[in-house]
């Protein structure tokens, strides 16, 4: 199992992450800075060329995005300035389009993979207490319906 | 995994509810009795499959029960508002440019002698109300099968939205719903990821608020496509296979169909999982590549009949494919995402990108050949029979066997309608000196106000077909239609526009006329004549005696107006039960009637678009303003109700419509814009923005018999064209015996000037009073300010 975090460069080229926060300060929360993260978690035994290959090659923009990609782990310890982490991905059995075109594309790279599926983390800046990150899951990031979500404090 | 029995030949009425309840079939107790009935001359019990199948069948969905429906009305009883309306409006015209109508998945109508265009209109409410970006996505991705399931390529893709106010605070939303916002972000979202991946340009609709859709929103999609007219076919015959291509089953949507015809409740947003599709563009796409290669390899298409997998999934596609023949489907060979899918749920799963081709033998090689190439599955999965039944197959196990006969013979339903008093009273509003900034009020009002937010994140170029765009003139004002160039080797083009008004829907026959005079109105400003119509109903509860009046009265007007304008209808859609419950307290929405129009245009180099040209021309305005303020802009920024909803003279619409394009035909128009949401003042510095000029405007020459300025601003009246003319003896000539009258001029100078009607001194037009007098600039950037997201 591999898994590879996306990032941007700078808060400037995130639309995601600027659009998140107004959407946080709609809500009146005092939110100064939304990173976001493209997670993919691949069950595949390809090697850390490959990996390295599929970042540059498939998954990240290299003019505007960072990787970095660890083995054998079930979540990635990033964004070390946030004071929240959330990370939103679909509930089993939902279709995970993005997971299946990502599998497509890296088989097409030449690795064998068994399963992709994605997730989105978003660090958050600001000071924000439990219930208001709460808030923000439901109201903003993750539709329950179909997404489920989970949060740490730095 | 044998099939379930279910017991219901020896149940009581209430227990029958209590079946159809709790398994989400939305079947009535008449209808369970039917299938009682059936069941009991058969002298055995339903399996789970059969009994999905006939609640997919019989819903409101899949066979328009209300539409068909016998119906009590105080003038008598009505059978079927499709017999006696829409229909029959299309029948009596009987235009020979209409190649398929209210038949197929999309409604069919001559291009030129080699080409056909589509087009298809759906809602998808429900789902877009429990998550707005899948909700709104899989609404356009259907819609687009649609198109495609008449062999068509879908070469435009259109939007009507409605959401509750954006300004409503979190803690006044009824429990369970989403903020308007999250909606509207949610859903443009949604539309524009499966647009723009799958490559059809998104480049027309509209966006409307009211506090009626809180609970329940509003998503339209619509999908224009064009196909060789030989490459159009039906004629499947017993022994062709059945091909399923495209995206793999799961266990999404199931009761997506009989759940769209259950209200909304608070706990809607939890329990109904199931009824949530995820979309995937590019499943879609490389599905559509194989299909129109199958369509063109050969001189016939490869396969002999089409259809897409929507509503009902494989149980209405090929429920509705087999009627004739017979059909049997071995559902075990359905692909499937996961393991652990029951029978009955493969069989009614609405899970996208999936279509199904009817294949004689003899194809069968080729045809897969073609699919394995795009990398997209393609499973033979049943077969026509010759017997009129549908059988249902599971590994070993005989899972449903039913008689067409039976299956499509929905028993008719009876509805009542009732006719709700009209209430016209004139509020009482005093006059002012001044309505510049009633004006702005209006145009910074979120129906009126710029959707650039919305429209800039639409790919609406890609094809390059694209001639005439959203935003319209040097300085982008919002555009009357859209014009596509279909063909690269052909200078006729198409025009797609829209009309709605929801706020007219205190009186139903009026909005609907209304309706229908706007979309007529916004396709002829461009130059779009030989027009078709598609009729989309989006209404409360049919159950509810006023809101089947209020049906029943749009219906009436649907054949009037088609009647009056020439028009045929050509498809249609109707999502009712747009209700929500709070507190024990039922809202519905506000009748929402959306009136789609597809005509043509001999040359798009003759298109015309609404921003104003050369300074110095004259204006002149074509229509009669009346005292018709109802549901219009003016009252609502003033908060007042009541007044005439705007009505339409048939016959003289139709004369002015057609002395406009001859005028368009003949470059006597440099620009044209109709007056709509906020009358002839919105109108007029719309033109003006948009072109970055200006335009004087004296009160005096309007046609009317009002003296009020303000109501002759901002009067809602139809029919109504706001032109600039550059050969005016010509023009005039051409629009005689009808109400027009020069009324001002293009000015170089960035303002818009509006004289009052009446001048104490009759002699001295300079002293007149300017009732308006603002710079463009500010106009403009009102307009702008409200959806600078």
């Amino acid at each position: 199992m591999w898994v590879i975090g996306v990032t941007y460069q700078s808060p400037d080229v995130d639309p995601i992450g600027l659009n998140k926060k107004v959407e946080m300060e709609d809500l009146g929360l005092p939110v100064k800075q939304v990173n976001t993260m493209h997670v993919y978690y691949i069950q595949s035994n390809a090697t850390k060329e490959q990996i390295e290959k599929a970042c540059k090659e498939l998954l990240a923009d290299p003019i505007i995005q960072d990787y970095t990609y660890q083995q054998d782990t079930n979540s990635l310890q990033l964004a070390e300035t946030s004071s929240w982490l959330i990370e939103v991905k679909n509930k089993p059995g939902v279709t995970d389009a993005v997971g299946e075109s990502t599998k497509k594309g890296l088989e097409t790279l030449g690795l064998e993979v068994d399963q992709v599926h994605t997730a989105f983390t978003y660090s958050i800046e600001g000071q924000l207490e439990e219930e208001q990150i709460k808030q923000i899951a439901e109201k903003i990031l993750a539709n329950p319906l179909i997404q489920e979500y989970k949060y740490v404090r730095k | 995994m044998k099939p379930k029995q279910i017991q219901i030949t020896s149940a009581n009425e209430q227990q029958l509810i209590t079946i159809s309840k709790k398994g989400l079939l939305s079947l009535s107790k008449k209808e369970m009795k039917a299938i009682q009935k059936y069941y009991q001359q058969q002298g055995r019990e339903p399996t789970d499959a059969e009994l999905e199948t006939i609640a997919q069948t019989w819903s409101e969905h899949c066979i328009h029960k209300t539409f068909n429906a016998l119906i009590d009305t105080p003038d008598g009883q009505i059978d079927s508002l499709f017999k006696t309306y829409i229909f029959k409006a299309t029948n009596e015209l009987d235009k020979k440019w209409c190649i398929s109508v209210f038949k197929d998945n999309a409604g069919i109508v001559k291009f030129d002698d080699e080409h056909a265009v589509a087009m298809k209109v759906e809602t998808h409410n429900h789902p877009t109300a429990l998550d707005p970006y899948g909700g709104a996505g899989t609404g356009t991705g259907g819609v687009f099968r649609d198109v495609m399931g008449v062999g068509a390529k879908p070469i435009l893709s259109t939007n009507m939205l409605f959401f509750g106010p954006l300004d409503i605070p979190h803690t006044q939303l009824p429990p369970g719903t989403m903020h308007p916002k999250r909606l509207m972000k949610g859903s443009v979202a949604g539309i524009r990821d499966y647009g723009n991946r799958m490559g059809i340009p998104t480049a027309n609709g509209g966006v409307a608020f009211d506090q009626g859709y809180i609970g329940n929103p509003l998503v339209y999609a619509g999908t224009v496509g064009i196909m060789p007219k030989n490459k159009y076919i039906c004629n499947a015959q017993s022994g062709d296979l059945i091909l399923l291509v495209g995206g793999k089953t799961g266990r999404d949507g199931i009761h997506g169909v009989t759940f769209a015809s259950v209200e909304l409740e608070e706990t809607s947003e939890k329990t109904s999982s199931g009824a949530v599709q995820i979309g995937n563009p590019v499943e879609e796409k490389k599905t559509l590549d194989g299909l129109l290669r199958a369509r063109d390899c050969d001189a016939l298409p490869l396969y002999s009949a089409i259809t897409d997998c929507g509503g009902g999934g494989l149980s209405s596609a090929i429920g509705e494919m087999g009627k004739e023949l017979g059909v049997e489907v071995h559902l075990d060979k359905v692909p499937l995402k996961y393991a652990g899918l029951e029978p009955w749920e493969i069989w009614i799963s609405e899970a996208q990108e999936r279509m199904i081709l009817i294949v004689p033998p003899e194809n069968k090689e080729s045809i897969l050949e073609i699919f394995k190439n795009e990398n997209c599955l393609a499973t033979i999965i049943g077969k026509l029979r010759n017997d009129k039944k549908l059988v249902l197959y599971h590994e070993q196990d005989k899972v449903a066997e039913l008689e067409m006969s039976f299956l499509h013979s929905v028993p008719k339903i009876t509805r009542k309608a009732k006719w709700k008093k009209i209430e016209e009273k004139e509020p009482n509003l005093p006059e002012k000196i001044t309505y510049g900034e009633d004006l702005k009020k209006i145009l910074r009002s979120p129906n009126v106000a710029s959707k650039e937010w919305v429209i800039r994140q639409y790919d609406h170029e890609v094809q390059a077909k694209t001639v005439i765009k959203p935003l319209q003139g040097k300085a982008q004002g919002p555009g009357n239609a859209c014009v596509l160039k279909p063909k690269y080797d052909s200078w006729k083009g198409i025009v797609i526009s829209n009309g709605v008004n929801s706020k007219y829907s205190e009186n139903p026959y009026n909005m609907t006329l209304s309706a229908i005079d706007e979309a007529l109105r916004n396709n002829v400003c461009c130059g779009g004549r030989r027009i078709a119509i598609l009729d989309n109903f989006s209404w409360g509860s049919p159950s509810n005696p006023e809101t089947m009046g209020a049906l029943v009265k749009a219906c009436e007007a649907c054949y009037d107006g088609a009647k009056g304008f020439d028009t045929p209808l050509i498809s249609g859609k109707d999502s009712l039960h747009n209700e929500y419950k709070v507190k024990g307290k039922t809202m519905a929405i506000p009748h929402t009637m959306v009136i789609s129009a597809i005509g043509i245009i001999p040359d798009i180099r003759k298109a015309i678009t609404m921003d104003l040209k050369k300074p110095g021309t004259s204006i002149y305005l074509v229509g009669e303003t009346l005292d018709e303020l109802g549901g219009s802009h003016y009252f609502m920024v003033n908060e007042l109700t009541g007044g005439k909803v705007p009505g339409v003279n048939l016959a003289r619409a139709k004369k002015t419509m057609d002395r406009l394009i001859e005028a368009i035909d003949s470059e006597l128009i440099l620009s044209c814009h109709d007056c709509s949401e906020g009358g002839l003042a919105v109108t007029a510095a719309e033109m003006s923005f948009a072109g970055g000029l200006g335009m004087t405007i004296d009160l005096e020459h309007v046609p009317t018999n009002l003296e009020r300025e303000d109501k002759i601003l901002f009067s809602e009246s139809n029919s109504r064209f706001l032109v600039e003319v550059t050969n005016e003896k010509k023009f005039e000539e051409k629009m005689k015996e009808l109400p027009f009258a020069k009324i001002g001029k293009v000015t170089q100078e960035p303002e818009l000037k509006i004289k009052e009607r009446r001048s104490l001194d009759p002699n001295i037009d300079d002293k007149k009073k300017l009732v308006i007098n603002e710079k463009i600039k500010d106009l403009k950037n009102e307009w702008e300010a409200t959806f600078k997201w």
